[in-house]
């Protein structure tokens, strides 16, 4: 058996959907999204410091951490996490270049906060996490690569890992409005079935298939989001389906993974 | 005990400010040659950076959409590669040679340049696109097209560890037996919205950089990156034999005063490669240049090696290539075990006394079979890399 084959456990899961809150009032409001006025993430478990600087990726990609954390009950300050982005910190990045044609002073925690780790260092910094975190990109693929790392670590750590993938739109700018979508920020928080961690779900894969998998039904803005198959492998284990789910919606390479549900979250 | 074991390193290209082949860098280290020079913009304030001088490679057509210096980098690295890659290809199933690569800056220069032409004439250019040329992902698409490769794959981008933490995952992608063999490494390019933030941090220094001398007034930037083949077995020189990481949990744009989370990085790499500090011979040091990351750094080592092994910054010669530098600087440290001497560490004189480490000002000459090198980045993101003689 080869490591991609080995059975991995869900024990988390975290939502961060604007006007939603977490994945628990997304399955209790049947999928519906956000109110006609989403509101900013709370990105709660942020140090004030950096709630203050922090982007509403950067909320929502804490706040989706720490739902699964807190859900599966792993220790924030030691789990390894692996958070995913296609684009990062794009919005603040064209702050910066605005600053930088109108020969505008650039702020120096703009710069420091426009990078696609900036989420990975303020959860850390917030939650006292010196394990390790990283952040990975591969566009539509992203989700694909956040768990294979994920899988690496955790095969070879034995430690907890939390995945977390999310994406706010590029900046209307650089891509027309019907490229354009709304802001997601999902998280699993794996383990190995012989941690004490509870056992939602279990995971094997990525693994590359071919064939039609449809998502959950979504308005148009927030499917585009590249991150949003993470969602779909959430909406499975919070709503108790087994099956496989595709991690790309047909933009990318054609992983997929397979649930197996052990109780709903 | 480690559950990864040691990667053979079987092939590695590299292309920064001193030049895109092996002898050509390696001439320049001997020589104590820096390639900082003036910088390709005009920017308000006075700086050296380190730029690729190579002619680069165009993309064959049908990548031409995803042209951008990077992917040109990228395009030489892999050509550089090729003989070493063609054994891994032969040697291994496409698709179970996996592609980690790192990037900072991405695209950036392509869309600074792009986004000038939007404030000046209110549209991109007919031939910027966002998705092929500004994405992380592109150099990932780029790389894998041009490699052959077909395994899984995905960019790392956690500032200036972004090309050593692809060693971390290889290791790990290995040992789990999800691929046998892959590239790994980084590039990143200047831009002037990057050396106009690190001016914003006060973190620039206007002259080339001194890491380690008491002069240092900060960083000079550099451009390029490296690549390298590891494999679960072959013949090679040097081994992959251990990566650690950690995070400070301190501050997002400044190191731990006392370099708490770079000693746990390196003590992790250690217990990886499963040895002690004495058996290290020497390190490549992150250093920067700037006052606070030199001596946490210095304080970190000091506190874990406590005897004075030698501590090279290259810097000096090729700027803080970024999310290239982890990469180029694992290379660096094979090179030091493949040739038998260290660089000087450039610009070091004179050295700062209250750094507490053995920083050599001259080509030092020895056996050097395992070398240990750091790199430190943006949000406390620390990642040692052990390598060592086959």
């Amino acid at each position: 058996m080869t490591g991609i084959e080995r059975e991995l456990i869900i024990c988390g899961v975290g939502l961060s959907l604007p006007g939603v809150g977490n994945a628990k009032a997304w399955l209790h409001r049947g999928h519906t999204e956000g109110s006609e006025s989403p509101s900013m993430p709370s990105g709660h478990s942020l140090d004030k410091h950096s709630r203050r600087r922090a982007s509403p990726l950067t909320r929502a990609l804490s706040d989706a951490f720490t739902e699964a954390v807190e859900q599966a009950g792993v220790d924030a300050k030691t789990v390894h996490a692996v958070f995913g982005s296609a684009l990062g910190e794009a919005s603040t990045m064209v702050k910066l270049l605005d600053q930088l044609w109108k020969e505008e002073d650039m702020t120096p925690m703009g710069f420091a906060t426009s990078v696609p780790s900036t989420a990975s260092g303020m959860v850390s910094i917030s939650t006292q996490n010196r394990g390790f975190t990283t952040a990975v990109c591969a566009d539509y693929d992203t989700v694909a690569g956040a768990l294979m790392e994920a899988r690496g670590i955790l095969l070879t750590t034995e430690n907890p890992v939390v995945v977390v993938c999310g994406d706010e739109t590029s900046p209307a700018r650089f891509v027309p409005d019907d490229e354009s979508f709304d802001l997601l920020a999902t998280a699993v928080c794996l383990c190995l079935p012989h941690h004490p961690w509870p056992a939602l779900a279990r995971l094997r894969g990525p693994r590359i298939a071919d064939g039609d998998l449809p998502g959950v039904p979504l308005s148009d803005r927030l499917a585009r989001n590249p991150q949003v198959c993470l969602l779909d492998l959430v909406a499975h284990v919070i709503e108790g389906r087994s099956g496989a789910v595709r991690l790309d919606r047909g933009a990318g390479a054609g992983y997929v993974v397979d649930v197996r549900v052990s109780r709903p979250a | 005990m480690s559950l990864v074991s040691p990667l053979s390193i079987t092939a590695y290209s590299v292309c920064n400010a001193l030049g895109g082949d092996r002898s050509t860098v390696l001439q320049a280290l001997f020589e104590g040659r820096s390639g900082l020079g003036a910088a390709p913009f005009d920017l308000p304030f006075a700086t050296v950076v380190g730029r690729v001088q190579e002619t680069l490679p165009d993309l064959p057509i049908p990548l031409a959409s995803w042209t951008t210096r990077q992917a040109r980098i990228a395009a030489h690295l892999v050509t550089r590669l090729e003989p070493g890659l063609a054994r891994a290809r032969e040697r291994w199933r496409p698709h179970r040679i996996g592609v980690i690569l790192g990037t900072s800056t991405a695209g950036a220069d392509a869309t600074e340049q792009a986004y000038r032409h939007f404030v000046e004439h209110g549209s991109f250019p007919d031939d910027y696109d966002f998705k092929r040329q500004h994405t992380y992902g592109a150099l990932l698409h780029v790389v894998k097209e041009l490699s052959g490769a077909r395994g899984p794959g995905w960019v790392v981008s956690t500032t200036c560890t972004s090309s050593a933490k692809p060693l971390a995952s290889a290791m790990r992608l290995i040992a789990a037996d999800i691929v046998d063999a892959a590239i790994v490494g980084g590039v990143d390019t200047l831009c002037a919205m990057t050396l106009t933030g690190f001016h914003s941090l006060g973190a620039l220094s206007d002259r080339p950089c001194q890491p380690f001398s008491r002069e240092r007034k900060g960083i000079s930037i550099g451009e390029g990156g490296a690549f390298l083949v590891v494999e679960r077995s072959g013949d090679a020189r040097v081994l992959l034999e251990g990566v650690g990481e950690s995070s400070d949990a301190y501050h997002i744009s400044a190191p731990h005063p006392e370099g708490q989370g770079a000693r746990m990085a390196m003590e992790r790499a250690l217990a990886q490669a499963g040895c002690t500090p004495e058996a290290i011979d020497a390190i490549n040091a992150h250093g920067t240049g700037t006052t606070l990351n030199d001596l946490a750094e210095g304080k970190a080592i000091s506190s874990l090696f406590g005897r004075p092994i030698p501590v090279v910054s290259t810097k000096g010669y090729t700027g803080h290539t970024l999310g290239g530098a982890g990469a180029i600087e694992a290379v660096f440290a094979a090179l030091a075990i493949e040739e038998g001497w260290l660089p000087a560490s450039l610009g070091a004189g004179p050295l700062d006394p209250k750094i507490p480490i053995h920083v050599p000002t001259q080509v030092t000459q020895g056996t050097y079979r395992r070398v240990l090198s750091n790199s430190f980045a943006f949000g406390g993101s620390n990642v040692s890399v052990v390598v060592r003689a086959s």
